[in-house]
C-alpha cells in the first residue's frame, strides 16, 4: 500500500 | 523522550469534525483561562484519535509510520511537540510511565 503524504501533526489555536 | 508513556484524553474536552476540520472544544473553562478552541491538522487528528490511554506512543508511532511516509525518528520528534501542546492546554495527560527506550 502506498503511504499517504507526511505533513507534521500541529495544534493551532483559535481565539473566541 | 518516554515512548513508553501512555497518555490518555481529558473528558473535559470534545472532539468535533467540521468540515474536514477536527475541532477540539473545551467544555469547561477555568476563569483564567481564555476562551479558545483548537485546531489539529490531519496528521495531529489521526495521532489524537489514537490517544486512549492504554496504546504507547511507541505503538502508535509504530501504526502511524506504516501508514504515513515519514521515518520513525522523525515521528517520534514530532509527535513529542504535539504531546507537548497538548499537555500545556490540559487535553491530554499521562496515565501511566513505563521504563521504556528515551529518544
Amino acid at each position: 500500500t502506498e503511504k499517504k503524504p507526511y505533513s507534521m501533526p500541529q495544534l493551532f489555536r483559535v481565539d473566541l | 523522550m518516554n515512548l513508553g508513556a501512555v497518555y490518555a484524553k481529558n473528558p473535559d474536552y470534545v472532539q468535533r469534525d467540521v468540515a474536514g476540520e477536527c475541532i477540539l472544544v473545551p467544555i469547561r473553562r477555568n476563569l483564567t483561562e481564555s476562551n479558545s478552541i483548537y485546531v489539529l491538522n490531519e496528521t495531529g487528528a489521526v495521532l489524537w484519535g489514537r490517544i486512549d490511554g492504554t496504546r504507547s506512543v511507541q505503538t502508535i508511532s509504530d501504526e502511524f509510520v506504516q501508514e504515513y511516509d515519514v521515518t520513525v525518528e522523525q515521528l517520534h520528534q514530532d509527535f513529542h511537540t504535539l504531546l507537548i501542546d497538548l499537555l500545556s492546554i490540559h487535553a491530554v495527560n499521562e496515565v501511566t510511565v513505563t521504563d521504556g527506550p528515551t529518544g
